[in-house]
């Protein structure tokens, strides 16, 4: 895998090696074989195209998110009752007021259900990509230190690590939320809790979920990185490096970060989805981003509590949360495929 | 065993089946039961779980203890007028003070029998039926006002007892109440003022007959249907806390001219929130809900729901109220500013959609004493953009601030219910679009968020009232004045206190209402102390099978519903 495992060419084979094609690294064996998985590619390109609408969403949206045109409530375009057979248009004798106005209807404030699907991205992209990162920045630590230093720091980690992994997940980031919410509304002002619920409405409620994320997610992560860490820290060539006198710190980055990351992408992709759910989950009861930021959860929930009515309404953001899931799984499931190493080589 | 005794078994056995065959037949069995089965949205009500005559003070609870325990007096549900109610009739002194009730005889308590299956008399030590007495109404006042209690409306009721309100604070004695049992069915009760409405309270959920010996025998847990002793048309059969609880009917109520015996055998309340009550409805499962208005559109549209709906008058009144201890809201121009770029047009036309009317006073017109829209064209407050601006501006002023951005953070917190949730984001809207104010929502758990507002209320904060007897002072005085314990908005004005004092104990009703009028004005449009929002309607859907009656006071009378045909 690195330099020093490689066996040195012999002289006479040298001419040989110009005649094939250039070797491929790890890194371009994976991405061809990805590449040739459609189902990863589809969620990939999926991927990319909700990105580029979480930036773009002024320019996508036809309407601010929270613009209400409140005497527009519940308006659909034409077709919309079309797939759904109870909703009889008013002039037919129903009770839905059609109009064009909005590309996928208006919810029960008159808000352009399009725009906040469409605004609604970025609060899950944003879980999407913080979650990861929050859950590497700190598994990575815990769990390099706890597999290279070994011993009683190990232990030590490994039974916090066991401890915060026996409460039910969803369980312990509900009482998180709950507490957070509960304990920053109506603080003293210019203290710190003040602040810190001051940049909290600053985000919309954004920056609870990230700390309620971050702080359930890490610890699948530590154990990861600590037994990849244990499988390689007694190969020779960390015992080279060692027996050169290089420092422990340097050893872990250069040398068994780079041979443990393939697992780790694959891990934190496939768990995306689960953070999007986790989101989307919090804003379903009321504990996640703060109306009128709009959130593919909590205008799922809006839309349940009316589905009998007015179904599009829960339907077309839960199609939305239904693609870009199966797109992160989809292309978790490629990575793992693309990253195996018992795959190198395997068309 | 010989033979002869075994086909004597075999006759007796087959004569069992063949009565139980003819019971089927004829139809005397069980199914035949008129059940009915609605539902109740008990989402923050009644967080002490209790349905204590003395402690309960939501309508869902007083909803279920009016079929339990009659009062004094009754409210009839559709006129709102004062009936006799426990007490066959009543004298009034010449100066209005002392109430003298006779009260109906031969109403023995009762208790479900669970093993047996049947309501029975409750009887003591001796084995003598136990009737409800004078005494027991005593015992049942005493208890509510007794401060170890500690009932949420003891305030209400203490005023119209003599020593009352001192006995509710622990400065007299149970013995100094202005109450006393002439006999056992002549019950006397002296107020210290002479005021109209109070024949109303006397008849209240607080005020009623409460059976001692249970008190005494089962401690915290006679309030579990097995342990209950009730009087009422109905008597609890089960209570299935947060799931349901099944009332089943009295045979030993003797039925009067305003409370008749029950016509239906059970009434099951199902304890669901509205969208889960309609969709149980639809499914054939309930024959009464509480549809949610988002709903309402789609029942108006559909030939056979909009039969079965039913919009009536309700007493209810929304208002978001201002914490006075709170900045901004410690000044006038702030408020000022907030109320007026309420609009309420919009609310009850595009976001509630069921025809509540938008308010722009406090109490709910149609009650004894509350201005009425027709005599009052100009008062209170409605929409006005430019006057919300123009009040911002002053305000800012006042506070030496160059602009809104220099406020503080301003927070509105409501329970958290879906309903809840769509009326603040649509002023939260209007807050922005008129003031350029964005104001943080704050949905707070329902049983914790009346709790925090008793406490400590938020910036602003939403509140309802409903009535509990159809007097403008319940809402004016009960809720509003400076001392009042549902008054969360720490706001106090003396010429306002003076006011409903003075119109509280006042007999003349044209100066009682011109006193509310003006009361009404300081309250919303000069100290604008609270935000009136809406009035509210009923919203039910019932089945067609169900004979009715159709109430006016928020609260049913089932003693009077039945199953047609």
């Amino acid at each position: 895998m690195t330099a020093l495992q490689r066996p040195k060419p012999a002289a006479g084979q040298i001419a040989n090696l110009k005649e094939r094609p250039r070797g491929e690294s790890l890194w371009g064996d994976a991405a061809r074989r990805l590449r040739r998985n459609k189902a990863a590619i589809m969620g990939l390109i999926i991927i990319i195209i909700s990105i580029l609408v979480a930036i773009f969403a002024p320019a996508i949206a036809p309407y601010d998110y929270k613009t209400q045109v409140r005497a527009d409530n519940n308006a659909v375009p034409y077709w919309v009752t079309r797939i759904f057979p109870n909703m009889i248009p008013e002039d037919e004798g129903g009770y839905i007021t059609v109009t064009d106005k909005y590309p996928l209807g208006s919810d029960a404030l008159g808000r352009d259900l399009f725009s906040r699907i469409v605004y609604g991205s970025r609060v899950s992209l944003a879980v999407a990509f913080v979650g990861p990162v929050v859950s590497i920045i700190v598994g990575l630590l815990v769990g390099m230190i706890a597999g290279y230093v070994g011993g009683k720091v190990d232990n030590t980690l490994m039974r916090i690590v066991d401890v915060m992994y026996a409460f039910p997940t969803f369980l312990f980031i509900i009482l998180l939320m709950a507490f957070f919410r509960a304990s920053f509304t109506q603080v003293e002002q210019g203290t710190f809790s003040y602040y810190i619920s001051e940049l909290d409405s600053a985000t919309g409620g954004l920056l609870f979920i990230f700390v309620g994320i971050g702080l359930t997610s890490w610890m699948q992560m530590a154990r990861l990185v600590r037994g990849q860490v244990l499988s390689v820290r007694e190969k020779e060539y960390i015992e080279a490096a060692r027996s050169i006198g290089t420092r422990a710190p340097e050893i872990m980055r250069q040398h068994i970060l780079p041979n443990i990351l393939g697992p780790i992408i694959i891990a934190e992709t496939l768990s995306i989805p689960q953070y999007i759910s986790y989101e989307a989950f919090l804003s379903f009861i009321g504990l996640g981003v703060n109306p009128p930021t709009p959130s593919w959860g909590a205008m799922i929930s809006e839309g349940a509590q009316v589905i009998n009515s007015y179904p599009y309404q829960a339907l077309f953001p839960a199609l939305a949360l239904f693609f870009v899931m199966f797109a992160f799984n989809f292309l978790g499931d490629g990575l793992r495929d693309a990253l195996d190493p018992r795959m190198r080589g395997v068309d | 065993m010989n033979s002869a005794r075994r086909s004597l078994r075999l006759i007796g056995l087959l004569m069992v089946f063949a009565m139980l065959a003819v019971l089927a037949v004829s139809g005397v069995g069980a199914q035949d039961a008129k059940i009915l089965v609605t539902g109740l949205n008990m989402v923050g009500a009644d967080p002490d779980n209790s349905l204590d005559p003395s402690l309960s003070s939501t309508v869902q609870s007083i909803q279920i203890l009016d079929e339990l325990y009659i009062g004094l007096t009754h409210l009839n549900e559709i006129t709102a007028a004062v009936e006799p109610g426990m007490a066959t009739d009543w004298t009034i002194s010449e100066d209005g003070l002392v109430y003298t009730f006779n009260i109906l005889q031969n109403v023995p308590w009762v208790r479900f029998n669970a093993e047996s299956g049947a309501v029975e008399e409750v009887t003591d030590e001796s084995g003598a039926v136990r009737y409800v007495t004078a005494n027991d109404f005593i015992y049942g006042i005493t208890r509510t006002l007794d401060p170890v209690t500690g009932g949420d409306y003891a305030y209400v009721l203490a005023p119209y007892i003599v020593n009352g309100v001192e006995f509710n604070a622990g400065e007299a004695a149970a013995e100094d109440l202005g109450i006393r049992a002439v006999d056992d069915y002549t019950l006397e009760i002296t107020s210290p003022e002479a005021v109209g409405f109070a024949i109303n309270i006397y008849g209240l959920w607080m005020a009623r007959a409460q059976a001692s010996w249970m008190l005494d025998e089962f401690g915290d847990t006679w309030v579990e249907a097995e342990n209950r002793q009730t009087y009422g048309p109905f008597a609890m059969k089960s209570w299935n806390h947060d799931q349901d609880i099944t009332i089943v009917k009295n045979p030993f109520w003797p039925g009067t001219e305003a409370v008749p015996q029950p016509a239906l055998d059970e009434v099951v309340f199902r304890l669901l929130d509205d969208t889960a009550q309609f969709a149980e409805y639809q499914a054939g499962t309930m024959q009464a809900a509480v549809p949610p208005s988002a709903e309402i559109d789609r029942i108006k549209a559909d030939a056979a729901l909009s039969e079965q709906y039913y919009a009536g008058f309700d007493s209810c009144s929304l208002y978001y109220g201002f914490n006075w201890e709170k900045a901004p809201f410690d000044n006038v121009n702030i408020r000022k500013a907030f109320s007026l770029a309420i609009d309420r047009e919009s609310v009850v036309n595009d976001v509630t959609r069921d025809g509540r009317i938008a308010s722009r006073w406090y109490s709910r017109p149609g009650i004894t004493g509350a201005p009425t829209l027709e005599n009052n064209p100009d008062l209170g407050v409605s929409f006005d953009a430019a006057g919300a601006q123009a009040a911002l501006e002053a305000g800012l002023a006042d506070l030496g601030l160059s602009s809104a951005a220099e406020l503080p953070t301003i927070t509105l917190g409501f329970g958290d219910t879906e309903y809840n949730n769509l009326v603040a984001q649509a002023v939260q809207q209007m807050w922005a679009e008129t003031l350029g104010i964005e104001v943080q929502l704050s949905a707070m758990e329902t049983t914790t968020y009346f709790d925090v507002i008793e406490v400590d209320a938020p910036q602003i904060f939403r509140a309802a009232w409903c009535m509990d007897y159809p007097d403008a002072n319940n809402f004016l005085y009960e809720t509003t004045r400076s001392d009042s314990p549902n008054n969360y908005t720490n706001w106090s004005n003396a010429e306002f206190d003076a006011l409903v004092d003075e119109a509280r104990v006042s007999t003349d009703q044209a100066a009682r209402a011109e006193m509310y009028a003006r009361a009404e004005e300081i309250l919303v449009a000069e100290d604008y102390a609270l935000a009136p929002i809406f009035w509210y309607v009923t919203r039910q859907v019932v089945s067609p099978d169900v004979t009715r009656t159709f109430s006016s006071i928020g609260l049913e009378r089932y003693e009077k519903w039945d199953f047609a045909g």
